[in-house]
């Protein structure tokens, strides 16, 4: 309680002090007034809110795009309310250098998650789980959205661009978020098999779905978007040589921080954001992925240079940035929009969990894992990661004349998951537990008996062997009985 | 996108070009340590390529244009308010209240009484002989602002020294303790300046210098207290490293809105925290990660935007600058001398240790272009720099020989 009040204060002096500075200052001929002070501003009150928000249980996440919400244009189009509209759109632009940061820090998270050690371990059960949940997803989501999409909105859109937008609503259904499963199964303090499952094909899943995001904007471009398909002559040569341009990038990217590490070990924070500033400008410079890039150099970082120092510099860098990210997020929402969207978001949220629960089951079914993971495994692949959101940012820019068709549909869709996923992965958790505990009596009843007849057994046998009929031919027997009756009597 | 990644990209070429060549030359001479980025700064001016550019017959462009300059301007408020944070984090008013009183009147002599020395005299320059000198307000606040940042003293040069031939007698002890609070003092001073800003440049605003003055401080301290409430006994050090960026940008970009000093409002706001946290280690340690970086980038900015004076006058005032320097702080140390209570403390030509500048000053420099831009900013920066390297070099050399005379380095000493 005392908590909750100390962060609703927090919230009352951050917003009065900025009504203070609107109110006493101006702008002058300065370039950016305000965006500074409000990026402070939006650090602190989407983090204390992502806080509040965890007391609820709901992630921090939810938190920060509230944040966006309240204060961005999204609460002020319904409100017209001056004093909350502080996120406008000057300097939502003005800080729109945060998105490109953001891709290049999960990118490279996600990288330096990819250790050599830690991939043996996990690759078979991971990309077989990745795999069915490639072909169920894919399968459902995109028929769905295909046959829905007019039935619910009422408009008539082209089959291309229907098509198009289902597969671009796969790859975002094919997201799950490592950190809210790490949140979850933490605050409920259980690790089993289930939470190892769904950590472990985490691992792999964010390289792979960068990789098949290019694939599919690329083959869009080519076959579903008329005014694309005459351009190139030999579209596979082209994304192969897309795809080796950006390797070779990362790997040089990776090689120069191996480098670094290894030989200069100096300023690592310094250096870190040198490195993704620089990197996602020269990305956008010789139109690179920027995502793959940065999962090849952490790769490369990981498993070749000492990357603690590194690692840790860039966790603690990735949560003011992630913090800015959602809050602009959420200040961008087009709430109408994202209201009309909401029964097609709802149904294609249902539809993600009916292919969840197939893929999972039967994936673990054929890599053989535990009868508990083939009936909840389902569940730990909901909740939706931060990559997605940026996979949206990517799709805006991409491809702009689908992503006004979709991006009401993938941010309803995002923020079903990121609030249902986490609450319907810890019902499952809990149940389980519940579940194995009330199931122990039973076994442990079972137990005892079988206890038992084996203890009776071993008593039976004894009492056998010492109440056997005796060997009436046996004369050292014949002599103690002879003894017995004729010395007794 | 492209602005910050070809700053950086610049800064960090030089970081690794510069810095570790003229790092060892910086450690054996003693000279303030990122005057090699100052060098790089100089050479990365646009004005520099202009000048070439007129003066040859080709054209040469400048990697960072004034476009560039104007964009990264609130990005460095937030680092300069960083900056101001670690040195209100290092300010402990327990210290000031143990201290020997003699430290405290030696550092508030050099303060306050190099200040008005060296204000008198700047006034009087731009007001007598200046061509065309504009409003009085303007001369009164070029000629402050040149002194209090002309006059800030460093222990840099005399810490350097005792770590280095291990002294721990009075004497230095205490002109090491002098010089860290006249730094500290010229701090609050320099901060004073900008309640001057609204005053002057939007009459809109009805609030006198006071009021402004009032207002900036009562500002840092609301923060400070949100400070508090944010981290409380916070232990992770990610939400440490939130909350301190957080609220340096709240600070900075705050004060730089309202034409502030954001170094000033967030060195108040260290003053808080570093007095009254009970996690002010980790957060010192979590600041002292970046502030090294962000010295630099602070160093290299500054010889990015210096402008040159133009006028014949302007640069006879700033070589002579380093003189007027020297003339003042001798003089102020004679009176703190002759005014001495504990005369084991004080000695004859000690103004030579308060001759040498910290990176703090390109801090300052940068803060005060950035809200006072008229036709004595340009002489303000060229004198400080040159006092800068000019007495950031002879200092050392003056500094160890007024150790050895004043036997604190001896034959006793390592």
């Amino acid at each position: 309680m005392i908590n909750t009040i100390r962060r609703i204060f927090i919230l009352v002096i951050l917003f009065g002090l900025m009504v203070l500075t609107k109110t006493i200052g101006t702008s002058g001929e300065m370039s950016y007034p305000r965006t500074l002070a409000v990026l402070g501003f939006i650090i602190l009150a989407s983090f204390t809110l992502g806080e509040l928000f965890q007391t609820i249980r709901l992630p921090k996440v939810t938190g920060y795009i509230f944040t966006g919400l309240i204060f961005g244009l999204s609460l002020f189009q319904f409100t017209n309310f001056e004093p909350l509209f502080l996120i406008n759109q000057r300097i939502t632009e003005n800080l729109s250098v945060v998105n490109n940061i953001v891709l290049a820090v999960i990118a490279l998270i996600a990288g330096l998650e990819l250790k050599y050690s830690k991939l043996k371990k996990v690759i078979k059960p991971g990309l077989v789980i990745i795999l069915f949940k490639f072909f169920f997803v894919f399968i459902l989501i995109t028929g769905s959205f295909y046959f829905l999409f007019p039935v619910l909105s009422q408009t008539l859109t082209s089959w291309q661009y229907l098509l198009a937008g289902g597969l671009l609503i796969s790859i975002i259904a094919m997201g799950t978020s490592i950190e809210l499963t790490i949140g979850v199964s933490e605050e409920l303090d259980i690790k089993n098999d289930l939470v190892e499952l769904t950590l472990s094909t985490s691992i792999l899943k964010d390289l792979l779905n960068i990789i098949l995001l290019v694939v599919v904007i690329f083959l869009i471009k080519m076959y579903l978007l008329p005014e694309h398909e005459t351009v190139l002559s030999n579209p596979l040569i082209t994304l192969l040589t897309d795809l080796g341009k950006t390797i070779i990038a990362g790997g040089i990217l990776g090689v120069l921080t191996v480098f670094y590490l290894r030989y200069i070990k100096m300023e690592i924070t310094f250096f870190l954001i040198c490195l993704i500033i620089f990197g996602g400008y020269a990305a956008s410079l010789f139109h690179l992925e920027t995502l793959l890039m940065f999962v090849i150099a952490g790769m490369i970082v990981s498993n070749f240079a000492p990357e603690e120092e590194f690692e840790k510099a860039t966790e603690n860098l990735s949560l003011p940035f992630f913090i800015v990210f959602f809050t602009l997020a959420g200040a961008t929402i087009d709430l109408s929009s994202a209201i009309n969207y909401l029964p097609i978001a709802g149904a294609l949220f249902l539809i993600r969990i009916i292919a969840l629960f197939i893929s999972v089951r039967s994936a673990v079914a054929l890599v053989k894992s535990p009868p508990e993971i083939k009936r909840f495994g389902w569940s730990g692949f909901i909740s939706t990661g931060v990559l997605m959101l940026g996979f949206s940012g990517i799709i805006a820019s991409e491809l702009p004349q689908i992503s006004a068709l979709v991006s009401g549909i993938i941010y309803d869709l995002i923020l079903l998951n990121l609030l249902l996923g986490p609450i319907i992965y810890r019902a499952v958790l809990v149940y389980q537990k519940n579940e194995a505990e009330t199931v122990q009596p039973e076994a442990v009843k079972t137990t005892v008996k079988v206890e038992y007849a084996k203890k009776l057994n071993e008593v039976n046998e004894d009492y056998q062997i010492a109440f056997a009929e005796p060997n009436f031919y046996d004369e050292k027997l014949n002599k103690i009985f002879f003894d017995l009756y004729f010395k007794t009597y | 996108m492209e602005t910050l990644a070809l700053f950086l990209l610049i800064l960090l070429a030089g970081y690794l070009g510069t810095g570790l060549v003229l790092r060892k030359i910086s450690s054996r001479n003693f000279f303030p340590s990122g005057m090699e980025y100052l060098i790089l700064g100089l050479l990365l001016n646009p004005g520099l390529y202009y000048f070439l550019s007129s003066n040859l017959t080709f054209d040469i462009f400048p990697p960072i244009n004034n476009e560039i300059l104007s964009k990264m301007a609130p990005v460095i408020s937030g680092v300069t308010g960083l900056l101001g944070l670690y040195w209100g984090m290092k300010f402990s008013l327990v210290e000031l209240l143990k201290t020997n009183r003699e430290q405290i009147r030696v550092a508030i002599y050099d303060t306050v009484l190099s200040t008005v020395i060296i204000g008198s005299l700047a006034f009087a320059s731009f007001y007598y002989f200046f061509p065309d000198p504009g409003n009085l307000l303007e001369i009164l606040l070029a000629s402050y602002a040149l002194a209090v940042i002309g006059s800030m003293s460093s222990p840099y040069v005399l810490q350097k020294f005792r770590e280095k031939y291990n002294i721990t007698r009075k004497l230095s002890d205490s002109l090491n303790s002098a010089a860290r609070f006249s730094l500290f003092f010229s701090l609050i001073m320099f901060g004073a300046i900008f309640s001057f800003y609204n005053f002057n440049t939007r009459p809109t605003m009805e609030l006198t210098p006071i009021e402004f003055f009032t207002i900036s401080i009562g500002i840092a301290i609301a923060i400070g207290i949100l400070f508090f409430i944010f981290l409380g006994r916070e232990s992770d050090s990610r939400k440490i490293f939130v909350g301190i960026l957080g609220i340096t940008m709240l600070g900075s970009g705050i004060a730089y809105y309202l034409g502030l000093s954001p170094l000033f409002l967030c060195f108040i706001l260290g003053i808080l925290l570093g007095n009254l946290s009970r996690i002010k280690e980790k957060v010192l340690d979590t600041i002292e990660q970046l502030i090294s970086p962000l010295s630099i980038v602070i160093t290299i900015y500054a010889g990015i935007i210096w402008v040159l004076a133009d006028s014949t006058f302007a640069w006879l005032f700033i070589l002579s600058f380093p003189v007027i320097k020297v003339i003042a702080k001798s003089f102020t140390h004679k009176i703190a001398v002759l005014a001495a209570f504990e005369k084991d403390r004080v000695t004859r030509g000690q103004g030579v240790v308060f001759l040498s500048s910290d990176i703090l000053v390109f801090a300052l420099l940068i803060n005060y272009s950035t809200v006072f831009n008229n036709q004595y900013t340009p002489i303000i920066m060229s004198a400080i720099i040159l006092n800068v390297f000019t007495l950031g070099f002879s200092s050392s050399f003056f500094t160890k020989r007024f150790l050895v005379e004043s036997s604190e380095i001896s034959g006793e000493t390592k």
